[in-house]
């Protein structure tokens, strides 16, 4: 059984289940116990749960960071969220130095079950200071887990097992999915493992490997591309760290091309490690060189034209992969 | 150092060029780019630019004379210059543009190395197609998987069986159905030429209570793993078991191939040079093959180049299989089920038979008939018989 929540419904019920399940749960942030949080993500939480679970912060991102990775080390379940993903710039030695690093510099004597949820990506032009997608940074360090989910059905099953998880996770939530509506099971129980990605569609001529608001073009494309004959597949990695290489590997032998796409900016980005494993790997697979898509090079614009220019959209995707199957590229 | 001028390879089917005439004289200043000489083959005519300025200080080949791709014709001194890069860049470039003018514009010649997709290189292996004769229809003429499947051709024929007196049998359809994944096409061009070999066949039921009793006792080491053990010993006695198609004489070593189910179908990998394994060391070898088969990971080491293979349909339950040859083997063992069955046995201390229930086996031993004859065929699997029911016999 299933029914249809927002995203942003889908997480708060991933929250108040962990809350009602765990005691050692708790969430600290800017503006979320009197506000609700930003996109209301966070929404009477402090009526049922108090506020000493529901704590408002000062602004201070390496503050309260630090407390939770502090907090985390003494046995609690913090859940912090960063308001932007962006300003976890001002955090980065609590995230990079501290939170990933403890565990393995105490011999696993402590762990450090912290998680970061940052909402990120382009949204009605909040420009260049509040719109990146900064996940590739951190599937550069080794300690974190990094998830990206695309959908409510997702956004739940991912927080409930990033906050069960005994290591530091980085939770990116798109800003533009947060109104975004889906089906999610009912069961109280219901996570969806970390590490795992979800293949959808059999498509044997092109496969999209993707994640997070970009599963839903990817998946507009390959109907798109169904009507034209062409058969595509979209594996949505879901966590970019641990990342699912066997069906990266397992769309590679079955599609023979592939298309690598995400929001996030195209050069140096997680579709790099993706193309470089297959090119490492499953260089006997491929009939047509691995495609990245990705943003622009560029701060995102504010001007709305502009803004919507520099990422690739459904119909980027789609000719990108007919272009593979027609041989063109 | 003079940089030496060479008869340019001008597509990949050229093997002469012939020297059409001289621009340059010994004694000329040359610059860098400047034509030499115009050489012509049997589709182009093309002018030889200098990779470096200097003088061009012999010219080595006469007018109207012939030389391979990369034969000296001729030599520039290099004094006052340098060789560029872009020197040696600009010949490559001007030469498919003159050629694809030369050839009314219908094809840049193909380039040292014909471009193909990985994907195609594997396929192109597997199917024994040369990938230069293939025409790409990718970006820049790559060969694309298709383009391989679609070149592969008919199945070799592999056999010129001398006065066979019988007809031929007819011949198995052997264009690569277009349905067919590309995991079943190896398999099925293989089948494809076992059609046309005059395999026969010698049948044994061997009785295995000792080494069922073994088996059981020891408790580490297979049916499989036995047969082999047995196998790989006789195999150094009766090399003529060992016959390679290809060359007629015995293959060097007694590696036994051992046939495997796996999702993708049947793979045979090889335990190599089983004679000199011991029985436990051939039972983990069966076991590390069986898991990379199943995973998909076999290393190129691990399948191909066997001496004889063993198909064992006894984990299946089946009593008996008639295996076809995989060439350029010349023989294979298909081995049945062992079960319990009626067998004849003197009684002792008496003269009269009885029929008591026995540990039993099937041996069938399929082989090539152009290379194996059917008597050492049957000494060989009497000896195996033999070997399976006093396994001692091996010691």
């Amino acid at each position: 059984m299933s029914r249809t929540l927002s995203f942003s419904e889908a997480t708060l019920e991933a929250m108040r289940e962990e809350m009602r399940r765990d005691p050692a749960v708790f969430l600290m942030g800017e503006d979320i116990a009197k506000q609700g949080g930003i996109f209301g993500q966070f929404k009477g939480l402090p009526e049922e749960f108090g506020l000493a679970r529901v704590r408002d912060t000062p602004i201070s991102e390496a503050a309260l960071v630090g407390a939770g990775v502090g907090a985390a080390l003494t046995g609690t379940r913090p859940v912090v969220d960063m308001h932007f993903a962006d300003f976890i710039t001002c955090a980065m030695d609590e995230v990079v130095n501290q939170a990933a690093k403890l565990r393995y510099m105490f011999g696993e004597q402590c762990a450090v079950p912290l998680t970061l949820r940052a909402p990120d990506g382009i949204v009605k032009s909040a420009a260049a200071q509040h719109s990146q997608s900064l996940e590739a940074w951190f599937l550069h360090v080794p300690g974190l887990e990094v998830v990206v989910p695309s959908g409510p059905r997702q956004a739940k099953g991912l927080l409930k097992s990033a906050i069960r998880s005994d290591n530091p996770t980085l939770y990116f939530e798109h800003k533009a999915l947060f109104a975004e509506k889906g089906e999610v099971p009912d069961d109280a129980d219901y996570t969806l493992p970390l590490g795992k990605a979800e293949v959808v569609g059999d498509g044997r001529d092109v496969a999209i490997v993707t994640y997070g608001i970009t599963v839903g073009r990817a998946l507009h494309a390959a109907r798109e591309l169904a009507g034209e004959g062409i058969g595509a597949r979209v594996v949505d990695l879901q966590t970019i760290w641990p990342l699912d290489y066997a069906a990266i590997a397992d769309a590679a032998a079955a599609t023979h091309r592939v298309v690598v796409a995400h929001e996030a900016v195209r050069i140096g980005g997680v579709a790099g490690e993706v193309a470089a494993f297959l090119a490492e790997h499953c260089f006997d697979d491929l009939d047509a060189p691995v495609v990245r898509l990705g943003a622009a090079h560029v701060p995102v614009p504010f001007a709305p034209g502009l803004q919507e220019a520099i990422y690739p959209k459904a119909p980027d995707i789609a000719a990108v992969c007919r272009d593979l199957v027609r041989k063109v590229r | 150092m003079p940089a030496e001028i060479t008869m340019p390879k001008l597509g990949l089917t050229m093997t002469t060029g012939t020297i059409v005439r001289w621009l340059k004289a010994p004694g000329d200043r040359i610059a860098v780019g400047d034509p030499l000489l115009e050489v012509s083959t049997d589709k182009i005519s093309y002018e030889v630019e200098s990779p470096v300025g200097g003088t061009l200080t012999e010219a080595l080949g006469a007018e109207g004379e012939e030389f391979a791709p990369g034969a000296v014709i001729g030599l520039v001194s290099d004094e006052n210059s340098v060789p560029s890069y872009e020197a040696h860049a600009t010949p490559i470039a001007a030469l498919e543009l003159e050629a694809g003018a030369e050839s009314g514009g219908h094809a840049r010649p193909a380039p040292e190395r014909t471009p193909s997709s990985p994907a195609a290189r594997r396929l192109a292996r597997e199917l024994n197609v040369e990938l230069n004769g293939v025409e790409g229809s990718g970006p820049g003429g790559r060969v694309t998987l298709s383009d391989v499947a679609g070149a592969a051709p008919a199945a070799p024929a592999t056999t010129s069986a001398p006065s066979a007196a019988e007809p031929a049998p007819a011949p198995l359809p052997d264009a690569l159905p277009p349905q067919l994944p590309a995991t079943r096409r190896v398999i099925f061009r293989r089948m494809s030429a076992v059609a046309a070999l005059p395999l026969a066949q010698v049948e044994t039921t061997a009785h295995v209570d000792a080494l069922h009793a073994l088996i059981q006792r020891r408790g580490d080491v297979g049916w499989t793993a036995f047969v082999v053990f047995a196998v790989a010993r006789l195999l150094l006695d009766y090399p003529v078991l060992r016959t390679d198609a290809r060359t007629g004489a015995p293959h060097p070593t007694c590696d036994v191939g051992v046939a495997a189910d796996t999702t993708h179908g049947l793979v045979v990998p090889v335990v190599r040079d089983a004679a000199t394994r011991s029985l436990r060391g051939i039972q983990d070898e069966i076991a590390r093959l069986a898991g990379s088969a199943r995973e998909g990971r076999l290393a190129p080491g691990d399948v191909g180049e066997a001496a004889f293979t063993v198909s064992n349909v006894g984990p299946q339950g089946i009593e008996r299989v008639v295996p076809l040859v995989d060439p350029p083997q010349t023989a294979i063992l298909g081995v049945g089920a062992a079960g319990r069955r009626p067998a004849v046995v003197a009684l002792p201390g008496s003269r009269e038979d009885a029929v008591v229930p026995a540990w039993s086996i099937t041996l069938v031993l399929s082989f090539d008939h152009r290379f194996i004859d059917g008597a050492p065929a049957a000494r060989f699997l009497a000896a195996l018989s033999t070997a399976l029911t006093d396994p001692g016999i091996l010691l």
